[in-house]
């Protein structure tokens, strides 16, 4: 068993866990935070992503102990209160979630991106969300989304 | 927000959860009831076809954690298995663990139930199977040839005779499960062309983001709580009921989130189906959810139909009639796929199109691959992609504009309601307005005059047109029920027996309801996928909800505002008759005189007091008068609606590498009357995206041996946002005289032109090479090999 | 079990693999394909994504260096890189998704060694060697050597690498990597090629190397002949060298591909690279990656 401190949405969670746990079961589990989901088996499909110091990270395929030291944020840490954040925001008013499932990891990825790249062209948007599957939206309002939020957040 | 609420594109009302995390998924559930929870995971048949010799679990009962460990000798559930198929032709069931033979590699034959899913995981890997090979069918051709069968003598009672004779033990039929035939019309004699194709549809796996995923305890009581990612949580029950020989009362089955479904989660597996027994004998709660592997092997999956069509047409364009002989794989244990036939390809046979002829033949056969279930467009998207197809291969025989022969064909607007010769009767539709429109969105004749250009310059990037209209068949499975009820705080409440996977029912359930109620849809909240809190329901299947559930709401809520215009009349001591609602803002008031008003609130008081002859509402009541409350069940009577549009797809293919790319997509779709036009595009955005990506890769692919190749996302290439330009959508809101409100539907509906009309578009790039059809999907292996050896379907015939 | 540990320093992680600890950079490859069930994850795993010594792009004037644990996100935006070793940015830019290139890295890429990795070819053509230290011995291995089958190198289990190295680039020099994908991302190269050309005052090809992607057990180096080195880049010699490629490649057939097709397309692909590295060449920018700079494989 490993013993490992991780800080998740600015919060420290002291942790024991094996060192093979990899971080997407540890914040589900131990942390408990649920809102990070978990849809495939290797890395493809984006729903587990957090950022990890600010970068997004698929953390079904990232060690938990070697998250250690660094800030974990996951959606839980998005909003502030009961205020969503403006991609959060325009997700709802442009019809981005459908199952709800992706939009976790959605959301964490274009947050990156955001932060990252504060003024996207429509490629960028693409490329900087192109890790995250989403089986419902055929992506045209959450691309519409994303686009709309970096306009209300600059 | 203003009424009327329909017609508003409303962001939805149970986004927030969604949004911040907070939502529960199958795997989030938490419950009194699920405490203290083992892991269930399966061993699974590593072959498609095999004697099962031996299950060897000694090793695994004493691993760490372990608390059971259970194989097909352990008979843990009698009768041996869940009736797997709907009773069409020959219903077979399946062993919730394989007893003698595994049918397809991923079959369940031992359950491992431990502390944690890590402890399951770790303990299934030390269970032994002995497996001896059979000849395994995978092969279409071979199925039919009936050598090897699925099920032989002495497999019973896997097969069971659907006329209730116990005549033989093996199927009548062999691998050949389904049959369907429909012969009707006569053929024009003029319809002297006749051109012929056959037209594969590939498996595909409805693939929801969230795989499947269930959990069961039983109380004190013994009554069974099952929490389960399903589209179908009172038929979930209703089979549970029968297989556990359960009242339907004693089982409570509750979706929570559920992460899509598209066809994959109706609650048919056996894995499913053994859980409760699981927790019986442990005495304990159990959770599963399966892998993402896991559902791609073993989930349901969809399409996998050969459909050899021929057309016969006259040489200036009509369509005089079409011959299909269709062959669908059920996989080795037909579910629900063997309906799809008789339930809808059959009777849309003539898709949107007046064809005097038509000759059908559908088999369903047997192979040593997972079941095919439902899938987004199931029994239509693939026979309008085989329509649209071999119009598109009649067009060229005859040297005529593709869009030409169709505006030719397309059922004319004054014929509607329409009954074709195939016997379905379509409700109102503009088709050959709706592929104008298309057309011209697109600059039809612009993109051709392009082409040439392309053509004659010989440019490595040829551009395709494709075009591909549809209706289809929505509604079926008869009706649904819904409760309304408003609160003494004028809010209300809807509940349906039908349940949402990302269909936004809340919102649109809120809309229909707040426009008869005059209550905002914000108030409204909605409550699904719960056995408890309505008697029936059928479900999220077969794009049908909202002209079912949707219909009994509104119903419902009128008769709730009906007895509330009595009570408000008697407030405002005026006749019922004279007395209207405001549904802007929820009072009522006698005609003429609107500042005089009674609202919601007081109408709930004076009932909970009783107090209608005295005109006090001083009080506050607490308990919920019966005359706010209505139940109502809506049946369709079998008035099916069709849905229907036209679509334009636009592709470059690099011609050196045969890699295709999609440069527009343009639609124009007719869902009837749409509540919500935001969801209504949402709901055509992923239908296309996924109709698209089954032109551009998206298949499942097994080889002869009936190994899964596509086991993860990697190689089940489902579309990823880079693969797409914006769709440009257009619609026409043609009210059905089919139901009261002009409802179609939309959930399959995008589905449907997008695969033709982007198939059509890349075999259009490449016309000018010879090349008159590719197979799906059109990877650029196939769209190269067309180019390069002008080999009609892209097949790679050096290999051999 | 696992026994894991974050190393503070190059000491620490070349003690740790002196004593048998396997090294974790990203994990892209490592923890993916302990998940996946390929290979378990090793019984001592250490991470050296922490390491200063490890992180770095240094260009003098005879040398590029680059640290082992240098992302792909770095790659692919470091105007050193982007400017004169854009091969190796048009590779990065094209590796996985957003999260890949954020944790994936090039010391990893390049030890995971799969015929598939996207920064090989072009560390191939610009010349590259692997520095491989332990805690007794540093040495410089060229990436043919290295390389010896899918997913297995030369190094011993105790050496890290710690940078790869190669010349700077001479004037009149481009690179470029293009790669066949099915789509964009959360791909691996159905084939990819790259290339490096130097260009002569005339205009004509000085110098040109173009090495292949997923067409053999390891990265290709292709054999150019005297298909296009003294002589101008013209359709003749374009379609030499794709000719070279085809003839190059000894592909395999699998689910993605056949040998034929792959055979086919890398020539194609290897003809799109020198192209473009000929247009780099000659002071053209091209936007980093040419893949969707020029449409190669890409939708949208
Ligand atoms: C979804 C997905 C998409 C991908 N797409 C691509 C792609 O398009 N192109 C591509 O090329 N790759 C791709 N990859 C593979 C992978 O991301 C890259 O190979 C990446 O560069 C690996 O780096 P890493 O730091 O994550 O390696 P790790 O997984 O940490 O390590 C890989 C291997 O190298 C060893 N190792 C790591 N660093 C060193 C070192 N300094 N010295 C000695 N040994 C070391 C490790 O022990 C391990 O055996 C993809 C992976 C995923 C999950």
């Amino acid at each position: 068993m490993h013993q490992m401190n991780l800080e998740v949405n600015g919060v420290s969670y002291p942790v024991v866990a094996d060192a093979s746990r990899n971080l997407l079961s540890v914040i589900r589990t131990e942390v408990g935070l649920t809102g990070t989901k978990e849809g495939c088996d290797d890395c493809e499909c984006g729903a587990c992503m957090v950022l990890l110091d600010g970068q997004p990270v698929n953390s079904c395929s990232y060690l938990a102990a070697q998250a250690e030291g660094r800030a974990i944020t996951t959606i839980e840490g998005l909003a502030e209160g009961d205020e969503l954040h403006p991609i959060q925001a325009k997700m709802l008013e442009l019809g981005g979630v459908q199952c709800g499932f992706c939009t976790p990891g959605m959301i964490m990825s274009a947050h990156a991106l955001l932060e990252r790249t504060p003024q996207p062209s429509e490629e960028e948007i693409r490329i900087g969300l192109s890790g995250n599957l989403c089986r419902c939206t055929g992506y045209a309002k959450i691309l519409a989304a994303v686009g709309e939020a970096a306009v209300e957040i600059r | 927000m203003p009424a009327p609420h329909t017609g508003a594109a409303l962001g939805r009302v149970e986004d927030a959860a969604f949004l911040t995390g907070s939502a529960r998924y199958i795997a989030d559930v938490q419950d009194p009831l699920l405490e203290e929870s083992a892991f269930v995971v399966f061993v699974r048949s590593t072959m498609a076809h095999a004697r099962l010799i031996d299950v060897d679990a000694n090793d695994a009962k004493v691993a760490p954690g372990v608390l059971d460990v259970v194989t097909g000798a352990d008979q843990v559930v009698l009768p041996a298995g869940p009736t797997y198929g709907i009773p069409v032709g020959h219903i077979f069931t399946q062993p919730v663990l394989a007893e003698t033979k595994v049918r397809y590699v991923g079959e369940p034959i031992a359950a491992v139930v431990a502390e944690t899913h890590q402890q399951a995981v770790d303990a299934a890997e030390l269970v032994v199977v002995d497996l001896d090979p059979l000849t395994t069918i995978i092969d279409f051709d071979d199925a039919l040839a009936n050598q090897v069968l699925l099920f032989e003598s002495g497999d019973a009672p896997n097969f069971q005779p659907s006329a209730g004779d116990r005549s033989g033990d093996a199927a009548p039929n062999g691998n050949i499960a389904s049959e369907e035939a429909l012969t009707a019309g006569t053929l024009d004699p003029a319809a002297t062309v006749v051109v012929a194709e056959r037209v594969w549809n590939p498996r595909q796996s409805p693939a929801p983001m969230e795989p499947r995923g269930i959990a069961t305890a039983w109380d004190d009581h013994g009554e069974l709580h099952v929490w389960a990612a399903t589209q179908r949580p009172h038929g979930f029950r209703a089979q549970l009921a029968e297989f556990y020989q359960l009242d339907l009362e004693e089982i409570h089955v509750l979706a929570p989130e559920v992460g899509g479904g598209f066809g994959g989660k109706v609650s048919r597996s056996v894995e499913e189906h053994i859980l409760p027994a699981l927790s019986k004998r442990i005495r304990r709660p159990i959770r599963w959810t399966d892998t993402r592997s896991e559902f791609l092997a073993a989930g349901t999956q969809g399409r996998a139909e050969r459909i050899d069509m021929t057309l016969h047409g006259t040489p200036d364009g009509r369509i005089g009639g079409v011959e299909v002989k269709l062959v669908k794989d059920l996989g080795a244990y037909p579910g629900v796929g063997s309906y799809l036939a008789r339930g809808y390809t059959i009777p849309m046979a003539c898709g949107p199109y007046d064809i005097g002829w038509v000759d059908f033949t559908a088999l369903g056969v047997l192979t040593n691959r997972s079941t095919v279930g439902a899938f987004r467009g199931a029994g239509r998207a693939p026979y309008i992609g085989a329509l649209e197809r071999v119009i598109d291969i009649y067009a060229a025989r005859i040297g005529m504009d593709p869009a030409e022969v169709r505006r030719e064909n397309l059922i004319p607007p004054e014929a509607m309601p329409f009954t074709t010769v195939a016997g379905a009767t379509y409700d109102e539709a503009n088709y050959p307005a709706d592929l104008q429109r298309a057309l011209d969105a697109a600059g039809y004749d612009d993109l051709r005059a392009e082409q040439s250009r392309r053509r004659s310059s010989g440019e490595t990037l040829q551009v395709g047109i494709g075009i591909a209209c549809y209706c289809h068949k929505t509604a079926g499975g008869g009706g649904e029920e819904a409760h309304v009820r408003v609160r003494p705080d004028a809010t209300a409440v809807v509940t349906t027996g039908t349940t949402s996977q990302g269909h936004g029912h809340a919102t649109t359930w809120s809309q229909i309801a707040g426009d008869v109620l005059g209550i905002d849809p914000a108030n409204i909240s909605v409550v699904e996928g719960n056995t408890d809190a309505i008697a029936t329901g059928v479900g999220a299947v077969g794009s049908r909800s909202l002209q079912t559930a949707g219909l009994a709401i509104h119903n419902a809520s009128t008769t709730i505002a009906d007895n509330a215009r009595e009570v408000a009349a008697q407030l405002l001591e005026a006749n019922a008759g004279d007395v209207v609602l405001d549904t802007s803002s929820g009072s009522f008031h006698v005609i003429g005189t609107p500042a005089v008003s009674v609202g919601w609130v007081e109408i709930a008081a004076a009932l909970a007091t009783d107090s209608l002859d005295h005109s006090s509402t001083s009080s506050s009541p607490s308990s919920e008068p019966d005359e706010l409350s209505c139940g109502e069940f809506y049946d369709n009577e079998g008035r099916d609606t069709y849905p229907s549009g036209a679509a334009v797809a636009v592709v470059e293919v690099d011609t050196e590498t045969g890699h295709v790319r999609l440069d527009r997509f343009v639609s124009v779709d007719d869902a009837g009357v749409r509540v919500n036009p935001m969801i209504v595009d949402g709901q055509l955005h992923g239908g296309i995206a996924s109709g698209l990506a089954q032109v551009l890769g998206e298949e499942i692919i097994y080889d002869d041996d009936g190994n899964l190749l596509t086991s993860n996302f990697m190689d089940y290439a489902v579309a990823s946002i880079d693969w797409f330009p914006q769709f440009e959508l257009h619609h026409s809101e043609t009210a059905s005289s089919h139901n009261a409100l002009g409802f179609k539907a939309v959930g399959e509906s995008g589905v449907m032109a997008a695969t033709p009309a982007m198939h059509n578009a890349v075999v259009d790039a490449l016309g000018h090479l010879g090349v008159d059809h590719i197979e799906l999907p059109c990877t650029p292996e196939r769209v190269w090999n067309a180019i390069a050896s002008g080999n009609k379907n892209g097949r790679d015939n050096t290999a051999e | 079990m696992t026994t894991f540990s974050i190393a503070q320093s190059l000491d620490e992680a070349l003690e740790a693999l002196a004593s048998g600890a396997r090294p974790v950079a990203g994990g892209t490859d490592l923890v993916v394909g302990s998940r996946q069930g390929k290979a378990p994850l090793p019984a001592t795993v250490i991470a050296i994504d922490r390491i200063d010594e490890l992180g770095g792009i240094n260009l003098d004037d005879n040398r590029l260096r680059i640290g082992a644990m240098v992302t792909h996100a770095q790659l692919m935006v470091d105007p050193i890189i982007a400017g004169q070793f854009s091969a190796i940015a048009d590779a990065a830019a094209l590796v996985g998704s957003p999260s890949t290139r954020n944790v994936g890295t090039l010391g990893g890429n390049v030890m995971n060694g799969s015929p598939a990795m996207d920064t090989g070819a072009p560390l191939v053509v610009l010349g590259a060697t692997a520095e491989l230290q332990t805690t007794s011995t540093s040495r410089q291995s060229t990436m043919d050597e290295l390389w010896i089958g899918p997913g297995t190198t030369s190094a011993a289990d105790d050496e890290l690498c710690v940078a790869l190295n190669m010349p700077a680039r001479p004037a009149n020099s481009g690179s470029a990597y293009v790669r066949l994908e099915y789509r964009r991302a959360m791909e691996i190269a159905v084939v990819g090629a790259a290339a490096s050309v130097t260009l002569a005052d005339d205009g004509t090809i000085a110098e040109a190397s173009v090495a292949l992607t997923a067409v053999a057990p390891t990265i290709l180096a292709v054999d150019l002949g005297d298909s296009i080195v003294g002589k101008p880049l013209n359709d003749a010699t374009l379609a030499a060298v794709a000719d070279v490629a085809s003839e190059t490649a000894t592909p395999i057939s699998d689910l993605r591909a056949t040998d034929r097709y792959r055979r086919h397309t890398v020539g194609v692909m290897a003809r799109r690279a020198i192209a473009a590295a000929a247009r780099r060449a000659d002071g053209e920018t091209i936007a980093i990656p040419v893949n969707r700079a020029l449409g190669i494989g890409a939708n949208s």
